[in-house]
């Protein structure tokens, strides 16, 4: 039978201003491979795109949203380097956790003077307001903040400035979500 | 001066023109599931006259309980596939040597009912309360006990000629340059004996089982890429038809779902992943399991989706 | 006795008349054909070459379609014609997928068909719907082994050629060029 001790590490983080570092070399990477930056936002989108497209055509081509992301020669939005950075970034993710010792067991995680449950309501909330943001803003942190103003664009600048300002004067409010 | 050829035709048979497109969902959902049996009953046939029943009982007693489903499912969507469907028993009134397709129907009426048996035989053992009622059935499940090194055996060699039946059936059709390459019967055997190890590894509760199943599913991907590897490069060198047959999984339409999909996320990765549980590192099992059996899923629809495009003519 | 089909490419119109009878004559379904016309072009203006085909189902020597049916359904019948036994055929496709030449449709009824050479005119006497319909003639039939057969002496005179010889099948219908 075997003996070997199964490492069971403290979970590893990288130093942030390291990792900062490092995603601006992968962002420059992005931009040079693929010719344009990153966006979770963007995935996510195109993901949204295929199921209208999917489950109503006629109002998808309609809308002046969706249509622009439906690809003329009638193969799936989904056919877009986004996803499949989406998809990298998952299982690259897993990787790390793997290696570093942070992939435990499936679960929530959540302050413990909350449940699960209120974790995953206020991260739905949560989520359906970035996701409204996002659009509005023509990006998320990684499609407006980090690849806009790799760009300089001013309209990144501004929805990441915002993004992060308003979410420092809210924080007080959610506090009893994590501490 | 251009050099341009052009092939102008009236014709639009469906399913015919402009891409021959009349195999669909079912033939891969077909192949997959014969691979997957396959490779699950090869391993517990070889742990049986190995002796190891104890040692890897998920492999011997449990995952054959998938086998019969999957194969009756299997054959279920061949029949759905049959456009004949009333005369599909014409396939049992003949054995034709040279059709594959008449091998993979006389070994899957082989395969089939020894599955059951073989599942049969361990009913009482996993489920204490199970009662055959009849003492006729109890007598054929002492018989089946007492032949079981015979049956592991049968079910080993059916096994091989069931996995490697599936990649003839494709390679047999030498009018698809894409399927006419003498690898596609190992490569489909080796596929399909990865997904059953993938298959056993997750349902296994035993550490030890697991380590096993993983070392030998880490041999079987390392054939699975170099056949892989070696049929591009075959293709490459032969004839003009199958350097273009090749050239869709190398910047044609299919490169992206190959690469990404078959290769990355059902070999590549999930043999990264067992190589770091085999080192030590916590990879919940499901993971790797999970990706390479999706891998194969897509590995044969590619396979059967893009054979159909390439053509000897036009 | 070997039937086989030689088509004069030099006075092929591509006018479809063959085409046109051998769904009349054979039931065949709408939407479906037996035969057809393939028009090859080759080289650009100015410099240009056409080749009108008539093709159809190439009755080969070494069919694939035969050795891969699993019913045995797919079979060859008296003069090396290539036939199909309706009620033996279960719709599997194997044939249409081993055919180089696509010769092959599924039928809506279920059964797998295609050209037949007009045999129920052969036992008759006559020459298949569409070589007797060619208003150019370009189309000859006949016995290969007799050397008197239209075929034989269309192909003794002209030059020939087949299609995918490479693929193995021994195609027993000529393109004279």
């Amino acid at each position: 039978m075997d003996t070997k001790i199964v490492k069971k590490q403290q979970p590893k983080y990288i130093n942030p201003y390291f990792g900062g570092i490092l995603l601006g070399l992968l962002l420059l990477a992005a931009f040079f491979i693929a010719g344009r930056g990153l966006s979770a936002s963007g995935a996510v989108k195109l993901l949204v795109v295929t199921v209208v497209d999917k489950v109503a055509p006629a109002h998808a081509e309609g809308n002046a949203y969706y249509s622009k992301f439906i690809p003329a020669d009638g193969s799936s939005p989904l056919y877009n380097w986004l996803i499949f950075g989406a998809i990298g970034t998952f299982f690259g993710g897993m990787l790390s956790g793997a290696i570093f010792g942070r992939l435990k067991k499936l679960r929530v995680e959540h302050s413990p003077k909350i449940s699960a449950r209120t974790r995953l309501i206020a991260a739905g909330a949560g989520g359906i307001l970035f996701g409204i943001g996002s659009q509005f803003g023509r990006g998320c942190s990684s499609g407006a903040a980090l690849s806009g103003t790799a760009s300089l664009s001013f309209g990144g600048l501004i929805v990441m400035a915002l993004m992060f300002g308003i979410g420092y004067v809210f924080a007080w409010f959610f506090r009893k979500l994590w501490i | 001066m251009m050099k341009e050829e052009l092939f102008i035709s009236g014709r639009n048979i469906p399913n015919v023109d402009p891409y021959l497109n009349i195999w669909h969902w079912q033939i891969p959902i077909y192949l997959y599931l014969g691979g997957l049996a396959a490779g699950i009953m090869f391993f517990a046939g070889y742990f049986t006259i190995m002796r190891k029943e104890k040692d890897m009982e998920t492999t011997v007693k449990w995952a054959p309980f998938l086998v019969p489903g999957a194969l009756v499912v299997g054959l279920f969507a061949l029949f759905l596939d049959l456009k004949h469907q009333l005369y599909f028993w014409r396939l049992y009134t003949t054995i034709r040597l040279e059709s594959p397709m008449s091998w993979g129907a006389w070994t899957l009426m082989l395969v089939t009912p020894l599955s059951f048996i073989w599942v049969a035989s361990y009913m009482k053992e996993l489920f204490p309360k199970w009662d055959w009622k009849f003492n006729i059935l109890n007598k054929a499940e002492a018989l089946a006990i007492k032949y079981r090194k015979s049956m592991a055996w049968a079910m080993m060699l059916l096994a091989v000629v069931l996995g490697v039946y599936t990649g003839i059936l494709l390679s047999a059709f030498n009018a698809r340059p894409l399927w006419n390459t003498s690898v596609l019967g190992i490569l489909f055997l080796t596929s399909g004996l990865s997904t059953g190890l993938a298959a056993s590894m997750w349902m296994s509760k035993s550490k030890y089982e697991r380590k096993v199943l993983s070392r030998l599913d880490l041999i079987m991907i390392g054939i699975e890429l170099f056949l892989i590897i070696h049929m591009l490069m075959g293709f490459l060198a032969a004839s003009e038809v199958q350097i273009e047959a090749a050239h869709l999984f190398l910047g044609g339409e299919f490169t992206v779902v190959f690469w990404v999909f078959v290769i990355i996320l059902g070999l590549v990765f999930p043999a990264t992943l067992e190589v770091l549980e085999l080192k030590g590192f916590h990879i919940p099992v499901w993971i790797p399991a999970l990706l390479i059996l999706i891998g194969g899923l897509v590995f044969r629809f590619v396979m059967v989706e893009a054979g159909q495009i390439t053509r000897f003519l036009y | 006795m070997r039937y086989a089909m030689a088509i004069d490419t030099k006075k092929c119109v591509g006018c479809g008349d063959c085409v046109v009878a051998c769904q009349t004559e054979n039931n065949v379904p709408h939407g479906y054909c037996r035969d057809w016309i393939v028009e090859n072009v080759v080289g650009s203006y100015p410099n240009v070459e056409i080749e009108l085909r008539s093709e159809r189902c190439n009755h080969c020597d070494n069919s694939p379609c035969v050795r891969c049916c699993p019913t045995g359904a797919s079979h060859i019948v008296e003069g090396g014609i290539v036939k199909v036994t309706h009620n033996m055929c279960i719709g599997c496709g194997a044939c249409i997928q081993s055919c180089p030449y696509d010769a092959r449709y599924s039928h809506p009824d279920g059964y797998v068909d295609k050209c037949t050479f007009c045999d129920h005119r052969l036992a008759k006497g006559q020459s298949p719907a569409c070589v007797a319909v060619c208003p150019t003639n370009c189309l000859y039939f006949g016995d290969l082994e007799d050397p008197n057969s239209d075929v034989s002496k269309a192909l003794k005179n002209r030059k020939w050629k087949v299609l995918a010889p490479e693929a193995g099948t021994k195609p027993q219908l000529y393109f004279l060029t």
